[in-house]
């Protein structure tokens, strides 16, 4: 991307990051603009962590919701544990029971960043374990199994009796995680702005990752991957790293989603969120950081906006509305990739590199500039042997 | 086959490139079969043949794209890096020590692509593999990955280290590309160059990878008189600076001009190999070309 369009680009996240950053000020912290922003924010990073294994390494995950869920799973589960108070072992308490005196064994100042990084980091692990043994598999069979395991570990969650199973693990207020001696509350400024950092440092990563060396490798094994490895990039070894960044993200948007929908309920937690994830970045443009932005603001938007009851005449005359069932959205969804597919292809905001002429005054100064890694040749201790 | 009289110079005393009996089977069609050659230091040699001869597959082998069936490929590590062997999976590890008394070979016959490349061997292959949607200076960039040392972390937080070596990674890509020609067209996509400078790129990208024996498939396929001239006197600009050259050529004007050595190979089987004056007059090279 040439530097005009990178300026751009920067003025537009920066404006995004600003915008999140004052709905506040309008609609204070709680209620539903604030709220959807926010579940926006949490999908926004979960998109762009799944933009590494999609957009940059070009592999079709699947079942990306498996981070999402483990990142959430782990982090209720922690923040509701607690020691029994007559045998002090380790209690989760199911279905929003809550018990009287018990201590909280994982509340201590600092606790919730360590369980974000402890999400983060099993997620990654588990991206890096799901990766191990397909790292030959490409297109459509990567995705299969993806897939597979993604509904291997739904279906683990929903039995498990650790995660509360078919049942929901709520978090009471007692259980809610504190930072910096504020409660996470998922209408609470703190927990806003926490989002807020985590959103924004995953913009800056994301574009920091794609113009670098490691971005840039990945984009070749997307591209060709004989020629990636002749060129001596380690396959394998770029793939899992992929992997792990988009599990570490994925564990963390996780996490941070337990704390907006106050619990965890693996209900919650089917194939439809990978699928709307993976819409999220076909919808802005595959393999572009503004476009996982767009898809996940128009898309996580329009699913709130068809929960509601939206505009309510009055009864009884003419049409009245009703909230959609939850699974409508996805009809929706549907008709906006089909009407996407056939006027916009690449996507709304695809990131197309447009070829430069090459300044001559670059060419200049670059001549005059010495480098040791330009070398033909056989190297000079080599040459005088 | 190795009773045969060899028509041109001996094998090389200490070659850089040493392929020993190898076969590749593609199901039941045998590819190559029992290939031994070797590539002196700084030589341009040639491996030439009619269509389906298995020449493209005799690359694809040495850079492991596909290991052989049976048989070895051992390269000449540079001094010093003699550690590089170490690096890579036992059964090379074992095979290195054992060798390591005899000369500095390095058996690469297990090694993966990247290894390999790592080792000193770059390439380019026959229909052009660009990363046609990066700029032309980004594809010159990736032949410089492994001579970049900027990781994750460094890259996520862009550390000024890391800021640094991109841009003397900028530089050097550039320089690769002054030296190819094709310094003005730098910021264009791979993909929008003309066919010539497509393979002109894919030479660059190669040299890139700071190599020491450089295999280009075809490198005039396409290419116009003119273009052919200025690509001669490129790969001999690339030889006179120490970069062994072995290419694969249709082009029979380039390849008796400016190759050193040429081998012949004919349904997977070395038919002759020696100087290109002594081949062209070679029996079974006539009779493998014109058919009989």
């Amino acid at each position: 991307m040439s530097r005009r369009n990178r300026r751009v680009e920067w003025f537009t996240l920066a404006a995004v990051c600003l915008a999140v950053a004052l709905v506040p000020l309008f609609y204070g912290f709680r209620g539903q603009v604030p709220s959807t922003v926010l579940k926006i924010c949490i999908y926004a990073v979960m998109a762009l962590g799944l933009h590494v294994v999609v957009g940059l390494t070009g592999l079709l995950d699947l079942g990306y919701v498996t981070f999402m869920a483990t990142g959430a799973v782990l982090t209720v589960v922690s923040m509701v544990a607690v020691a029994d108070p007559e045998t002090g072992t380790l209690i989760i308490p199911v279905g929003g029971r809550s018990l009287r005196g018990a201590e909280h064994l994982f509340h201590f100042p600092g606790s919730y960043l360590l369980v974000l990084a402890l999400a983060g980091l099993v997620c990654s692990a588990l991206g890096v374990l799901r990766g191990l043994p397909t790292l030959h598999l490409t297109g459509d069979y990567y995705a299969i199994v993806t897939l597979g395991m993604a509904e291997i570990m739904y279906i683990w969650y929903r039995t498990a009796e650790w995660t509360g199973g078919p049942q929901s693990l709520w978090l009471n207020p007692p259980d809610v995680p504190t930072l910096f001696g504020y409660k996470l509350y998922y209408d609470s400024a703190i927990y806003y702005f926490l989002v807020l950092m985590v959103f924004t440092a995953t913009i800056i990563g994301s574009i920091h990752l794609r113009d670098s060396r490691v971005g840039r490798a990945l984009s070749a094994i997307r591209l060709d991957p004989t020629a990636a490895m002749a060129c001596g990039v380690p396959v394998s070894r770029y793939k899992l790293t992929a992997f792990a960044v988009s599990g570490f993200i994925g564990g963390i948007g996780g996490s941070l989603f337990a704390l907006w929908s106050n619990g965890f309920s693996a209900i919650g937690m089917e194939v439809w969120e990978s699928i709307l994830l993976v819409c999220c970045l076909v919808l802005g443009g595959i393999g572009s950081v503004r476009g996982a932005l767009l898809g996940s603001v128009v898309l996580v938007a329009l699913g709130e906006i068809l929960r509601q009851k939206v505009p309510h005449y009055s009864s009884g005359v003419g049409l009245v509305w009703k909230a959609w069932p939850p699974e409508a959205r996805f009809l929706f969804y549907g008709l906006i990739l089909v009407a996407l597919m056939r006027f916009r292809p690449a996507g709304v905001l695809p990131d197309r590199v447009a070829g430069d002429p090459f300044p001559p005054e670059l060419a200049r100064a670059w001549s005059e500039r010495a480098t040791s890694l330009f070398r033909l040749g056989p190297s000079r201790k080599e040459a005088s042997r | 086959m190795t009773e045969k009289p060899s028509l041109g110079p001996a094998t090389p005393a200490r070659p850089l490139l040493r392929i020993e009996k190898m076969s590749h089977d593609f199901g039941g069609v045998r590819a190559v079969r029992n290939l031994t050659l070797s590539i002196a230091d700084t030589e341009i040699a040639a491996l030439i043949g009619p269509n389906g001869a298995g020449k493209t597959t005799v690359f694809n082998v040495v850079t492991h794209l596909f290991p052989p069936t049976t048989g070895e490929i051992y390269l000449r590590l540079p001094e010093g890096q003699e550690a590089l062997a170490l690096r890579h999976p036992a059964r090379s590890l074992l095979e290195f020590s054992l060798r390591l008394p005899e000369g500095q070979e390095a058996r690469i016959t297990g090694w993966r692509p990247d290894q390999i490349c790592e080792a000193g061997i770059a390439r380019t292959f026959q229909n052009i593999r660009l990363f046609r949607d990066m700029t032309v200076l980004e594809n010159v960039k990736l032949g410089l990955h492994r001579h970049t040392r900027s990781g994750l972390f460094s890259a996520l937080i862009r550390l000024p280290s890391m800021r640094r070596e991109e841009g003397e990674a900028d530089v050097a890509a550039w320089k690769y590309l002054s030296f190819v020609g094709l310094s003005s067209r730098a910021h264009e996509l791979a993909g929008s160059l003309a066919y010539g400078e497509q393979r002109r790129l894919e030479i660059a990208r190669a040299l890139a990878t700071q190599p020491r024996l450089l295999l280009l498939d075809e490198p005039a396929a396409g290419m116009n008189p003119r273009e052919t001239a200025d690509l001669m006197a490129l790969i001999q600009d690339i030889r006179s600076r120490g970069v062994t050259v072995f290419l694969i050529e249709h082009h029979m004007k380039l390849v008796m001009q400016i190759s050193d050595r040429v081998f012949v190979l004919d349904h997977g089987e070395l038919i002759a190999q020696g100087a290109p004056d002594s081949i062209q007059e070679d029996p079974k090279v006539i009779e493998a070309y014109l058919g009989g």
